[in-house]
C-alpha cells in the first residue's frame, strides 16, 4: 500500500456500483437523470429491449448533464449514442452490452434515455419498456 | 488517411486501423459494403496526441457521409489526451457499410470540426 493512501479509500476507488434503471424510454422519469448524483465514471451499460410489445429498434442516448429539462426538450446533446435492435432481429436480438475500458468520465452527471429515433433528438419514445443496467466507479 | 484492414478470427473478422481520423469521413471500412451486412464490435480511440479538446467518433451506416448533416448510427466520446475502448456485445448490426469520422463536437450529427492533434482509431467489425 502506498504511503498516505488508506485501504478504505483504495477500496472506494475500485468499487463499481451497479444499478438497474427501468423504463429509460420514459422522458419524465426523474431517476434517469443524474443517476449518480454528480460526477462519475461510466464503466458499462447493458440495455434490455426484449419486451416483445415494444418491437422497436431504439437508440440509447447518454448525456453528461443534470438538467432534465434540457433532455426532455431535446436541446441537450448526448455524448454516447448506440442502437439496440428489437427482440425479433437476429442474430443480435434485444440486448446490448456496452463496456468502456477504463471508463468515461462524466463531469456533471450521467443521464440516460432511449428514443425510437437516431441522432441527437429525443423526438419519439418507444411504446414499451426499455431497461438498462449500468456500472460506474468514482 | 486511408485505413488498413486485417482479417482476423474470433468474435469479429475485420480489424480496421484508421491513422489520424478527422472530419473527413473514412468510408466503407474494411470494404464491408460488398458483404451482405456487418456488425460493429469494438471502437478503440487513441487520442494521446490530441490534447487540445475532447473528441467524438461517429460511425455511420452508409458508404458516404455528409459530415455535420448526416446522423450517425453510433457515436462515442474520448477525453483530450487519453485513450478509451468501447466493446459492444453481441455487436451492432449495420445494413449497408461502416464509415467513420472524428470531430470535436458532441453528438451524432452537428459539427464538423477536426481535432487539432492526431487521433487514431481501431475498429473491430464482423462482415456477414
Amino acid at each position: 500500500m502506498a504511503a498516505g493512501i488508506s485501504r478504505a479509500s483504495e477500496r472506494q476507488n475500485f468499487r463499481f456500483p451497479m444499478s438497474k434503471l427501468t423504463d429509460i424510454e420514459n422522458t419524465v422519469a426523474a431517476e434517469h437523470k443524474n443517476v449518480r448524483n454528480g460526477p462519475t465514471t461510466l464503466i458499462s451499460v447493458n440495455v434490455d429491449n426484449t419486451i416483445t410489445s415494444n418491437n422497436t429498434k431504439v437508440w440509447v442516448k447518454i448525456y453528461d448533464i443534470v438538467d432534465d429539462t434540457l433532455i426532455a426538450d431535446g436541446s441537450a446533446t448526448p455524448v454516447i449514442i448506440f442502437p439496440v435492435e428489437t427482440v425479433s432481429t437476429n442474430p443480435v436480438a434485444g440486448t446490448l452490452l456496452c463496456e468502456i475500458g477504463d471508463g468515461l468520465r462524466f463531469d456533471e452527471g450521467i443521464s440516460i434515455m432511449a428514443s425510437k429515433e437516431d441522432g441527437d433528438e429525443l423526438a419519439a419514445v418507444p411504446a414499451s419498456q426499455v431497461d438498462a443496467i449500468f456500472t460506474t466507479k468514482r | 488517411m486511408a485505413h488498413t484492414t486485417a482479417k482476423v478470427g474470433g468474435d469479429y473478422n475485420r480489424d480496421i486501423f484508421i491513422e489520424n481520423l478527422g472530419s473527413v469521413a473514412e468510408t466503407d471500412l474494411g470494404g464491408m459494403n460488398a458483404d451482405t451486412s456487418s456488425e460493429l464490435h469494438v471502437i478503440d480511440i487513441d487520442a494521446r496526441n490530441n490534447t487540445g479538446q475532447d473528441v467524438t467518433v461517429r460511425i455511420h451506416d452508409a458508404t458516404s457521409v455528409s459530415v455535420g448533416a448526416d446522423d450517425a448510427e453510433v457515436c462515442v466520446r474520448c477525453k483530450a489526451g487519453e485513450q478509451i475502448s468501447y466493446n459492444f456485445s453481441p455487436g451492432i448490426p449495420f445494413a449497408t457499410a461502416q464509415s467513420a469520422v472524428c470531430v470535436t463536437e458532441k453528438g451524432a450529427k452537428s459539427g464538423n470540426t477536426a481535432p487539432s492533434g492526431q487521433v487514431d482509431v481501431r475498429i473491430g467489425a464482423k462482415a456477414i
